[in-house]
């Protein structure tokens, strides 16, 4: 049928199918920026646009819905090449993160800029209310509003988006928007799914319906007699080859556990076959066609299942050691069906209790430390299972170029990846390149490999291009999420609060495999002991598999779990002993030079060591805390059902792994004096490419817009071991920034030679000239004398950055609810975030960063958590049921203060962000809830049930 | 699949398509429960798209307020005719784009156990007026229309006059978003100290709204009871069941304490909401 409508101002007539999508008949007319989160639910927002001037969502409307009615896409907000004020206001807020949303708030927001009054906050977060945003925590989109309030009348207007940390310095340290943000919020082609060719077979997954099984058979012949069906793929015709998915450095201390397609199933949703056919339509259909008989086990699915003695195995299968073999290695009552297990190096892990991995240590004497005690405290703390939930769930296409492999990825970890493919596919690494695409979210979840080696499989077996794409639902039962764990905390202490003996025992839960089953639950002590300084101090980790969905690295890596633990216990025991929170937390804490030397058993991937830590911002933070909350002051409401309470939390992280993670990075000058920065870093819409492009344009004394970056490709650029631990701006920058010294010494060099004048002589001066004693020359000028016939060559320089200090970054979280007393309901009043990320080096993303990882947190605290029936399926695999934040969850008053402290060993002093900001929302809100109505919520997420339950109202 | 769309342009055209393509097809307003793979029930092959045969006005005359069946939620919730309570309901979509789509008819057609205009709409007495598959016109109460199985084509809601009504609707979810555990709204008109017309509605207690018929009873003619007793007794006569939502003795307690608590706020509020 035919409809008539206005795109963007202009009549147009569409032929549309009468139950066709919207979506998909505006993206037939060629509108931009339609995006995809929730699988035509109506509850991500991604595909909006304006109809007849309000925001709808394009995925549960109907194209015929749109006859006579006028739509607004992003297209109709930019103007060519041009970005209008609202889309500025955007980037230099800092609000255009990932991107996948922006189109989406862009449209939402646009009617409040042209609007004659100025709009509250609360318009506007109810504007962008149908939205979901999972990077920036939605609070700096209302001084974008403002900004591009004030740039619609004078277009010079520069707002207030965030503090200079920096005077002394150009770009580090201020704010300058991202270096592809106008690219973002024009929503120009990005990501995967911008470079999937129109010939492009795509792939299906069929999952197991159980939770333990062995396939006992499996009939693909009539999903491979389908016209349009290309390749069945099961564990008969897979790689036989055992390894893990978790893209770490090699040697990996993730077990090489599982084969691309088992004979055995471990969770439901598990893989037991691929169709790679002509279309998305097809592949669903064969998947139909496939018929499989299962041999049902018993699942285990909690932690007590799995540790109980006679609990049924997760893992049967032969092991083997890349190293460190032990002598009484026993393979002897192994089920093949079960699949290889080779550990890279031993992880102390037992299969026959289905113990994935395990490690204890401690320093002093925790038996003389309890001893000591006045007080001894010991409770247990439980988090829940919760998914990153990127706005764009996993995406991949694969296809040959010239009889190479290259791969478009939404991935953190481009290198690992191809290292993986090439062990999968038995390739030489040369023969594959890994293009990482901008990513719509990542948070962990994308550190694995998830989806991509089916991809790489079929398109290097069939040399057809390849796309797949996971469902919402597919996102939620077979992406990653973060490891439940269940704590046992013990602390001693004098009455005075003074810590005498502090102990951890953890026990995580991996889910089928053991992605991450050490590093992850590892990083809940080695990120949460260390804040408080006692001698005496110890801790038992232990991983079990199960069959849950597989568990896995998740923003903070397991560092919010561990925060909950350790920081709840401290205020428990603050209240045993009668002392404030806040002061038993400011008489342990940590502080500038102090030792950890609980670190000495807390190494990761490498023996580990006692540090130092050189700059920490907990100090200011708590003392700042103390004051802006008014921590002493007991609040009252005007409704007496309503109680107020205060908490606080300090957390820390590391900034990226020292001794195992490494970056590397290119600067060139081209022929008029502009550079070309190859970066390896991973730029996930958290700024890297920004912070990078920073420090070589101070470097070298040039505008950000002299310096183009090409990051994450790995035939383009050089090696990084990608984006997670939080590495990027220490790391990636840090080879950016050596890399633009280094040929800043060069360029020095020739100037010195063309100018005659020793270097000493010389001064680097803005906008790329050398400035000696008698004479000048300009980059433009070098660059033709190098570049010449009798030049010495292009200048480049080629640089890593490897190190050996943690760095670590501290926060403080401070934050006070509203509890109604007779609903169970939590509200938020405030939260202020203090994060001492070293030198903010920019500012206004570095803010974004600590709201969205502040808000994520809020969410895994209050209400997101996948719900499983006692066979292990989830109950609520979509992000209606499983619950997102939203704009209407923000605290009523919410703040992130960067502490700015100098690093030494930081590139420009800086230390990192993001995972940090994971930490403190659990801890703050349950001992502000506790504040409020006395009551300790000790388990995820702290629900109105749980909490009328621990007030004894059920 | 969906393999026609109609667009009758006159109520009449609508209902006579829809009684010759019984079975096969249904009406369409703002499409978000039609078109959202989270709450389409049906699936029709033939819908009928209500845009061009639906009122949106607002408006009021002696006999109340009159609100098109076509009016969307955000229209509702920032009209400044509407009662405050009615805009509240609107409200508890907390999701805008959403709000800008789904229609007051859809909202009571769908009759869904967390539909958040409902409980409002029933402790309001609302009146639905309704085109007849015999191409009749009719007026029904909102609970006799949910109670047969609401089929007919709602053309528009009335809200009778009823002076010195206080009233009162509230949620509780999880989150902003989150789809509604609970949903109630009470009201009642003050006599001196007593309680007169209480209605009382409730909704995730059952699979649709329920309105609280005995306990409106009991509240007749006397003072406005503590909350205690109100909870007490509404937690006698509700049956809810354990869902993901809640447990359901959680749910119990709930709609004893939230019925109890919007009733106390009806009554503190001493705007004259329908006067
Ligand atoms: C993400 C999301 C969040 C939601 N949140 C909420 C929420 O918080 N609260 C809430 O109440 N609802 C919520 N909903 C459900 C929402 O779709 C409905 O409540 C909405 O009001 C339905 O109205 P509609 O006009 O879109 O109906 P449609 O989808 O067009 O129709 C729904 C049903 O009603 C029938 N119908 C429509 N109009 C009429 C009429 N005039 N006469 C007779 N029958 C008619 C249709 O045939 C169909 O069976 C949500 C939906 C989504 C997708
Ligand atoms: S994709 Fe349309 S609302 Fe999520
Ligand atoms: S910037 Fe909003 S989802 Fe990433």
């Amino acid at each position: 049928m035919k409809i008539r409508l206005t795109i963007n101002g202009k009549a147009r007539e569409l032929e549309v199918a009468p139950g066709e999508s919207a979506t998909a008949a505006l993206k037939k007319a060629g509108c931009g920026g339609l995006r995809n989160g929730c699988d035509g639910q109506g509850s991500c927002g991604a595909c909006a646009v304006q109809l007849d001037g309000e925001l709808v969502n394009t995925c549960i409307l109907l194209a015929p819905q749109l006859a006579g009615r006028s739509v607004k896409t992003i297209d109709g907000i930019s103007h060519f090449r041009d970005v209008s004020p609202l889309q500025s206001a955007f980037i230099d807020a800092g609000v255009v993160q990932c991107g996948y949303c922006t189109p989406s708030m862009l449209l939402a927001v646009e009617p409040l800029v042209a609007q004659p009054e100025a709009p509250t906050r609360e318009q506007v977060m109810d504007a962008m209310s149908g939205v979901f945003c999972r990077c920036t925590g939605y609070e700096q989109f209302v001084g974008a509003v403002e900004l591009a309030r004030e740039r619609t009348k004078n277009p010079a207007a520069k707002g207030n988006v965030a503090k200079v940390y920096r005077d002394d310095l150009k770009f580090v340290g201020r704010a300058t928007g991202k270096v592809d943000g106008a690219h973002l919020a024009r929503a120009g082609k990005a990501y995967v799914e911008d470079r999937v060719d129109a010939d492009a077979c795509h792939i299906k997954l069929l999952r197991s319906p159980y939770a333990h099984a062995y396939i006992k058979s499996i009939d693909t012949s009539a999903a491979e007699a389908m016209p349009g069906v290309v390749m069945v793929v099961t564990h008969k015709n897979c790689p036989d080859i055992n390894y893990s998915q978790a893209g770490q450095g090699y040697p990996e201390p993730s077990p090489y556990d599982r084969k691309m397609f088992g004979e055995k199933v471990r969770h439901i949703g598990d893989r037991v076959a691929a169709v790679m056919a002509e279309s998305r339509e097809l592949a669903a259909a064969a998947l139909e066609k496939i018929v499989v008989e299962y041999e049902v086990l018993e699942p285990v699915l909690t932690i007590a299942e799995a540790s109980a003695a006679g609990a049924p195995r997760v893992h049967k299968g032969p092991v083997d050691f890349i190293s460190g073999t032990p002598d009484d290695l026993d393979n002897s009552d192994a089920d093949p069906r079960d699949g290889r297990i080779t550990y890279l190096f031993p992880i102390h892990a037992d299969i026959r209790r289905n113990i994935a991995a395990s490690v204890s240590g401690g320093i002093g004497d925790l038996d003389k430390g309890f001893a000591e005690a006045d007080v001894i405290l010991e409770r247990t703390y439980k988090s829940s299972q919760v998914q990153c939930t990127p706005l764009e769930p996993h995406a991949v296409y694969t296809k040959l170029v010239e009889g190479r492999l290259v791969v478009h990825a939404a991935t953190q970890v481009p290198w690992h990846l191809r290292r993986m493919f090439a062990r999968l596919l038995d390739l030489p690494e040369n023969r594959i390149r890994v293009i990482k695409e901008h990513c719509g979210g990542a948070f962990g979840a994308k550190q694995d490999m998830v989806l991509e080696e089916i991809a790489a499989f079929c398109t290097w077996t069939t040399g057809r291009p390849v796309s797949h794409r996971f469902t919402r639902e597919e996102e939620f039962v077979s992406s990653r999420t973060r490891h439940p764990i269940e704590f046992q905390v013990k602390l001693g202490a004098k009455k005075d609060g003074k810590l005498t003996a502090v102990y951890m025992g953890v026990k995580a839960n991996t889910g089928p495999y053991g992605q991450h089953c050490l590093t992850v639950p590892m990083n809940a002590v080695s990120k949460s002991l260390p804040l408080f300084l006692c001698d005496n101090a110890g801790f038992d980790v232990v991983t079990y598999y199960s069959n849950i969905p597989p568990a896995g690295a998740y923003q903070g890596y397991g560092a919010p779990q561990g925060a909950f633990a350790m920081q709840m216990a401290m205020a428990e025991l603050a209240e045993e002993l009668g002392l404030g929170q806040l002061d038993i937390v400011e008489m342990n804490r940590v502080g500038e030079g102090s030792w950890l030397e609980i670190l000495r058993c807390l190494g990761e991937g490498r023996p580990g060591k006692p540090e130092q830590v050189f700059s920490c911002g907990l100090k200011t933070g708590l003392a700042l805390g103390r004051e802006m909350i008014e921590w002493d002051k007991k609040e009252t409401h005007q409704d007496p059902d309503i109680a107020i309470g205060k908490g606080l939390a300090i957390v820390q992280q590391g900034s990226g792994l020292p001794g195992l993670d490494a970056s590397n990075a290119t600067v060139t000058m081209f022929g008029d004096g502009t550079f070309m920065l190859l970066s390896g870093g991973t730029d996930l819409g958290t700024g890297l490419d920004t912070v990078s492009t920073k420090f070589v344009a101070e470097t070298l004394c040039v505008p950000m817009e002299a310096v183009s970056i090409i990051a994450a490709d790995t035939d383009a650029t050089p090696f990084d071991v990608g984006a997670y631990a939080s590495s990027g701006t220490y790391y990636s920058g840090g080879a950016a920034l050596n890399a633009a010294k280094g040929l800043k010494n060069i360029i020095l060099d020739i100037a010195s030679e063309m100018l005659g004048e020793p270097v000493e002589h010389l001064d680097m001066l803005y906008p790329g000239i050398i400035k000696g004693k008698n004479k000048q020359v300009t980059y433009a000028e070098i660059a033709h004398e190098t570049q010449s016939g009798v030049g010495c060559g292009q200048l480049t320089f080629t640089s890593n950055f490897t190190g050996e200090a943690p760095s670590f970054p501290y926060g403080t979280h401070f934050c006070q609810v509203a509890v109604n007393t007779r609903t169970g309901n939590v509200k938020l009043q405030k939260y202020y975030a203090f994060q001492d990320s070293g030198t903010p080096i920019n500012p206004e993303l570095a803010n974004g960063q600590t709201f969205g990882g502040v808000l994520k947190t809020i969410g895994h605290s209050l209400f997101e958590e996948m719900v499983l029936d006692d066979e292990g399926r989830c109950l609520n695999p979509n992000l209606l049921e499983y619950i997102v934040p939203m704009s209407g969850d923000v605290p009523d008053d919410f703040r992130s203060i960067l502490v700015h402290t100098d690093e030494p060993f930081g590139p420009f002093g800086a230390k990192s962000i993001s995972e940090i900001a994971c930490g403190g929302a659990a801890p703050a809100i349950a001992t502000a809830i506790h504040d409020a109505v006395g009551v300790w919520i000790r388990s995820w997420p702290f629900t109105p049930e749980k909490l009328l339950r621990a007030m004894g109202k059920l | 699949m969906i393999r026609e769309f109609h667009t009758p342009r006159t109520v009449d055209a609508a209902v006579a398509l829809r009684t010759e393509l019984a079975g096969k097809a249904c009406y369409l307003a703002g499409g978000t429960e039609l078109g959202s793979t989270a709450f389409r029930t049906e699936s029709p092959q033939e819908v009928i798209s209500l845009a061009q045969v639906l009122s949106t006005a607002i408006s009021a005359d002696d006999g109340g307020l009159l609100l098109g069946a076509g009016c969307t939620l955000q229209t509702i919730s920032v009209s400044e005719n509407v009662p405050k309570v009615l805009r509240d309901a609107a409200k508890l979509v907390a999701n805008r784009n959403i709000r800008n789509m789904a229609t007051l008819g859809g909202n009571i057609a769908s009759n869904k156990t967390f539909a958040s205009m409902l409980p409002a709409l029933v402790v309001f007495d609302a009146q639905l007026e309704l085109a007849d598959a015999g191409g009749g016109r009719s007026t029904v109460g909102i609970m006799t229309y949910l109670g047969r199985g609401g089929r007919e084509l709602i053309l528009a809601v009335r809200i009778p006059k009823k002076p010195g009504r206080r009233a009162s609707t509230a949620k509780l979810s999880k989150s902003a978003n989150d789809i509604a555990t609970l949903v109630v709204a009470a009201s009642y008109v003050p006599d001196n100290d007593r309680v007169r017309e209480p209605r009382l509605a409730v909704e995730g207690v059952a699979d649709h709204v329920v309105q609280l018929d005995s306990i409106e009873a009991w509240l007749e003619g006397s003072p406005l009871p503590s909350r205690d007793a109100i909870t007490d007794r509404v937690s006698d006569v509700v049956t809810p069941k354990t869902s993901i939502k809640g447990s359901a003795e959680f749910k119990t307690y709930l709609a004893g304490t939230m019925i109890a608590d919007a009733l106390h706020r009806a009554a503190a509020d001493t705007r004259k909401v329908n006067a």
